[in-house]
């Protein structure tokens, strides 16, 4: 061929209309399924490198001191180890249990634990708070005010409320809990590294490591470095980072010259890798006798540890509207405590604001004697989405039930025999909106396509979103298209956070498809014999639009390529995406007023997010969210010794997370249609994380008729709530 | 997460595990379905230099009636004792308390020899064998000898059993007409065992008096134990629901060393010993009313 003719012009990149999709919207399995059910994924866990040494961590067995001395001389005379890596010198100071202060690498898993038990460190104890105290006890060089906030009157709107509730709310420190812990394996080839690494952010990781080996005397750049996560057990908001047991483990393998792995023992893992700061508060809220609210205030604290967690805004959903605006005054202030520190956890303070503030508006609807339902639904103007709000609340109280169901807090109670039924609800929001992503997509002369995202799939479905969004615009099946994420040789993506992920790679490689299958039109128009904007891709074929029976397949149509793929690239488009959705979700819990113990019967998620891609997986995030949120309204809780500073339960057995049995059943219901749809691409990871603690808390208190006021619900925390009430009848 | 080194012995006879026995003394253990002694010794809290593994003796393994009791051997697994029809029909406090250990992994491979010698406090079984006053026959070189359930359990995780000694059958009564018995347990909720388990075994004599009753309760001590108060205060009395339920707040006797951990606390094991009493009562009380009609 003489002359390449010119691709069309670029028109503003959409989603294919409603009727004209093939994929999206489906409900499609994932990709990986299958080999992650059968165990032939490979996580950085089984990443075995031929000569791999293995690492352990010594970690501070304090909660404060300053460390005296570190004395490894015992330790370097184990038999097969190989080598040791100070994290901390001595003179530094640590500030929680599980702080870590050196690894060191050996032959064998045992001989590595072995030697890190003969590593010594004396300290020099500091005196230390493990404490979940509210500020005024914490003393004063332990507390800081974040915010104090005032919008319209709220003295007038206590003036004007006819019903007034005071409470106190809040839910415990927890942890991330990841079931692949955090860690990686590390091999140096000359001076490049890669790093099998279990991460949220393949692509951002390199520079972290380049910083931390640098400031460790290992002279290595970013371009050096290379990542690499096909498949990752798990991060919810605390993989984002090399940390110190990244850059300990590439240094050992410099040092020893070996490949090495260093993965997280499950202890350690719920001591340092990450946990969700507590949340508290003391409400105040009023009503007029119809149930309009008039007024908010709440003095809240928590603690993240060593360092402020993020500043709440409340209330929560209600109230955050501006038109109108409901009065309200706000304060917070962050206690520091000696725990350990926080990451962010699945929409970091967001289950802990609407715990307070649909607690808070709950026991308010009680004591007005209104139902649940009819008080949020009157007080929808007060959120940014009233219409949307409205649809799910009706949706959602028709899935679980709620018009047959509901009775009053005293009724519930009367129930014969000592097990209590009750419905809760909760409201949330997220933002969602997709980060910057580049995607790569390579058309081969023999018809294969590959798509490549330097992002990762943290079994959100990611690698099945990319999949579907390039089938779909190149008119081929799924199976034709080869998704490869999870390595920083890709083209970059932002780190998966925030429920950023969707948004990003879902635009980016619709955008690279299309350019990819623009330049292949316009390589196959002339066969055709008309225009490329007058061709199509569908069903495996490459067609002129208005007459489909001129067409190539698209296998003829990839060997008109010659030799030579077509490659092109795409980024994040904003018309393809946005930002802001609401979630509805419903509770029916069961408790035994004699046992104290709490069981989820059933639990109703009604989510927006946009555009789907795949109905299945999307519908699975809600699943997955909805088991964490019954985990860390039932059981989660980072219990601390007080007089040693010690986390007493750092492991599964007292960790407890719920099993099967502990579910019950979970419907869920995604809005779909064309208002919801025309948004665009919106992400889901985040938001049906965010009600379910208060969902059930609020079950529970119109089951048993009192609030038992914090998170997990605990047996004893119910029977105790019950007793201050005067016992269950 | 390995345990250290062991010499492993697979005797296919009584006799000649009881040699092995004597000849390795306290550096042996016996191993009958693991589920107990494997974790100890992969936490390295057991290190026994010789394990005498007692799962090839097939004689160690029946349920069979024998002069009005019904004996078991000690390798009978848990799933063995739930399914048995002899014991079902007549004897069915032990079937109603093995469905309710652990899993069914967990029930395939232990054993109730197993389970009754190693006395974890939070262990099932030892609640039901004391409620249904079981004799426990322990085999050494020197012959055997019969214990009596309630002279078995000494201590958090030690029994009368004596160095030298294997327990080889427990025998459990054939129970009159007007029967009822039942287990009622609050799971831990990690590992299934027993925060508390109750077990009850009432006898209905005439106008309904309660004739004979018995209440061994696990996990709230270091060893099981039988609530004699709560007996005392139902027998030769008329039953009723009201009875039950006082009976029962006598269920944790002042002298009981309460167990505490992170998932129950001793205050709150002793208020569900009363709860669950009361409830393995009435589920007793409802069938032994059952099968007196
Ligand atoms: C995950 C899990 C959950 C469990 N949940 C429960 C539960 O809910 N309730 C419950 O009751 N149990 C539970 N168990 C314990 C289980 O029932 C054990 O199997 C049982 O307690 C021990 O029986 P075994 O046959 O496995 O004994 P082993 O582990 O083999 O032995 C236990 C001890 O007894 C000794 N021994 C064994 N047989 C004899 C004998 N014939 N004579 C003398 N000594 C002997 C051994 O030397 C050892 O010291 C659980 C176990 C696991 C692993």
């Amino acid at each position: 061929m003489a002359e390449t003719p010119k691709p069309p012009a670029q028109a503003t990149i959409e989603w294919p209309p409603a009727g004209r999709r093939r994929l999206i919207g489906q409900r499609i399995s994932r990709l990986d399924g299958p080999a992650k059910a059968s165990g032939r994924a490979k996580y950085s866990y089984d990443v075995n490198r031929p000569g791999m040494l293995h690492a352990k961590l010594v970690f501070s067995t304090q909660a404060r001191a300053r460390i005296t001395a570190i004395d490894t001389s015992a330790a370097e005379k184990m038999p097969g180890v190989r080598a040791i890596h100070l994290i901390l010198q001595p003179g530094a100071e640590v500030r929680w249990v599980g702080q870590e202060i050196l690894a060191l690498a050996a032959d064998t898993e045992e001989q590595a634990r072995d030697a890190a038990r003969a590593v010594k460190i004396s300290y020099e104890p500091l005196p230390h708070l493990v404490a979940d105290v509210p500020p005024e006890q914490a003393g004063t060089e332990r507390v800081q005010q974040l915010r104090e906030q005032t919008e319209g009157d709220p003295d007038a709107g206590l003036q004007q409320a006819d019903v007034i509730f005071e409470g106190e709310y809040g839910c415990a420190v927890i942890t991330h809990c990841c079931l692949e812990a955090h860690g990686q394996v590390a091999e140096w080839n000359e001076d490049n590294l890669t790093v099998w690494a279990s991460t949220q952010n393949v692509s951002g990781l390199a520079p972290q490591f380049a910083q931390g080996l640098q400031a460790a005397g290992i002279p290595v750049q970013a371009s050096q470095v290379r990542v690499l996560t096909p498949v990752m057990g798990g991060g919810f908001g605390s993989k984002f980072a090399a940390d110190t047991w990244g850059v300990a483990c590439a240094a050992l393998a410099r040092k020893a010259g070996r490949p090495v792995k260093l993965m997280l023992e499950r202890d350690h893992e719920l001591l340092a890798a990450g946990s969700r700061p507590s949340m508290y508060a003391r409400v105040r809220v009023g009503a007029k006798r119809d149930g309009t609210l008039t007024v908010w205030h709440s003095e809240s604290w928590g603690t993240g540890g060593p360092s402020a967690a993020g500043t709440p805004n409340l209330p929560y959903v209600i109230g955050a509207g501006r038109n109108p605006v409901l009065p309200k005054r706000s304060r917070h202030t962050a206690v520091f405590t000696d725990i350990g520190p926080a990451r962010a956890w699945r929409a970091p303070n967001h289950p802990q604001m609407c715990l307070i503030t649909m607690c808070a508006l709950d026991d308010l609807a009680a004591k007005l004697q209104m139902d649940p339902l009819d008080f949020f639904l009157k007080n929808l103007q007060y959120t940014e989405r009233p219409e949307v709000y409205r649809e799910e609340l009706l949706k959602a109280a028709d899935l679980i039930g709620w018009r047959e169901k509901w009775r009053p807090r005293e009724e519930a109670l009367r129930a014969k025999g000592p097990v209590k039924r009750g419905l809760g609800l909760s409201l949330h929001t997220w933002g969602g909106r997709g980060h910057n992503s580049t995607c790569q997509v390579t058309i081969h002369p023999d018809g294969s396509v590959e798509v490549a995202i330097g992002s990762q799939d943290l079994g959100t479905g990611t690698r099945t979103v990319i999949g579907i969004v390039a089938a779909e615009t190149l008119g081929l099946p799924l199976e034709a298209v080869t998704v490869k994420i999870g390595s920083n040789e890709y083209p970059p993506s932002g780190a998966s956070g925030g429920s950023t992920t969707v948004g990003g790679v879902s635009s980016s490689t619709r955008d690279a498809a299309t350019n990819a299958l623009n330049q292949l039109l316009a390589k196959v128009a002339p066969a055709l014999g008309v225009p490329a904007e007058q061709l199509e891709a569908r069903e495996g074929r490459i067609q002129v639009k208005d007459d489909p029976s001129r067409n190539l397949s698209w296998k003829q149509a990839c060997a008109r390529l010659g030799t030579t793929p077509i490659t092109a690239s795409g980024q994040t488009q904003a018309s393809l995406i946005s930002s802001g959705v609401g979630g509805v979700q419903m509770a029916e819990v069961a408790v035994d007023v004699e046992t104290g113990i709490v069981r989820v019967e059933k639990m109703v998620a009604v989510q927006d997010c946009g555009l789907i891609i795949d109905l299945k997986t999307a519908e699975s995030q809600c699943y997955g969210a909805m088991i964490m949120g019954i985990c860390y309204a039932l059981y989660e809780e980072k219990i601390m010794d007080q007089l040693t500073g010690h986390c007493l339960n750092p492991d599964m057995e007292f960790y407890k997370l719920a099993g099967i049995g502990d579910i019950g059943e979970l419907v869920v219901h995604m809005m779909t249609g064309p208002r919801y749809e025309e948004r665009g691409v919106i992400g889901l990871g985040e938001p049906p994380v965010i009600s379910p603690g208060a969902a059930i808390s609020n079950a529970v208190a119109n089951a048993i008729g009192v609030r038992v006021p914090y998170l997990p619900l605990t047996p004893d925390r119910v029977l105790a709530a019950l007793e201050a009430k005067g016992g269950a009848v | 997460m390995i345990p250290a080194a062991f010499e492993y012995h697979a005797p296919k006879s009584l006799e000649e595990a009881l040699r092995l026995l004597n000849r390795h003394g306290s550096e042996a253990k016996l191993l009958a379905g693991g589920h107990s002694l494997l974790p100890l010794m992969k936490l390295r809290l057991a290190a026994p230099r010789c394990v005498i593994d007692l799962g090839r003796i097939h004689a160690l393994r029946y349920i069979r009636e024998e002069n009005g009791r019904i004996a078991i051997g000690a390798l009978t697994t848990h799933t063995e004792v739930l399914e048995s029809p002899l014991l079902r029909t007549k004897c069915p406090l032990l079937p109603q308390t093995a469905w309710e250990i652990g899993d069914v992994q967990v029930r395939n491979r232990g054993t109730i020899g197993g389970s009754l010698a190693h006395a974890d406090p939070a262990a099932d079984y030892p609640a039901a064998v004391l409620a249904l006053d079981a004799e426990i026959v322990a085999a050494s070189a020197d012959g055997t000898r019969t214990l009596r359930a309630a002279e078995f359990f000494v201590d958090m995780l030690t029994t009368a059993l004596l160095p030298g000694e294997i327990l080889t059958e427990v025998r459990v009564p054939v129970l009159p007409p007007g029967t009822g018995t039942a287990y009622r347990k609050l799971h831990q909720p990690a590992s299934g065992f027993a925060i508390v388990g109750a077990a009850a075994r009432l006898t209905l004599g005439s106008g309904g008096k309660v004739e004979r009753v018995a209440v061994g309760l696990t996990g709230v001590a270091p060893k099981a134990y039988r609530a004699a108060a709560v007996e005392k205060a139902l027998t030769g009395k008329k039953a009723s629901e009201k009875l039950l339920a006082e009976a029962a707040r006598h269920a944790v006797p002042q002298d009981v060393e309460l167990l505490s951990d992170l998932h129950a606390s001793a205050e709150y094991r002793k208020a569900m010993a009363v709860v669950f009493t009361r409830r393995a009562l009435e589920d007793a009380l409802a069938r032994a009313q059952s099968k007196k009609r």
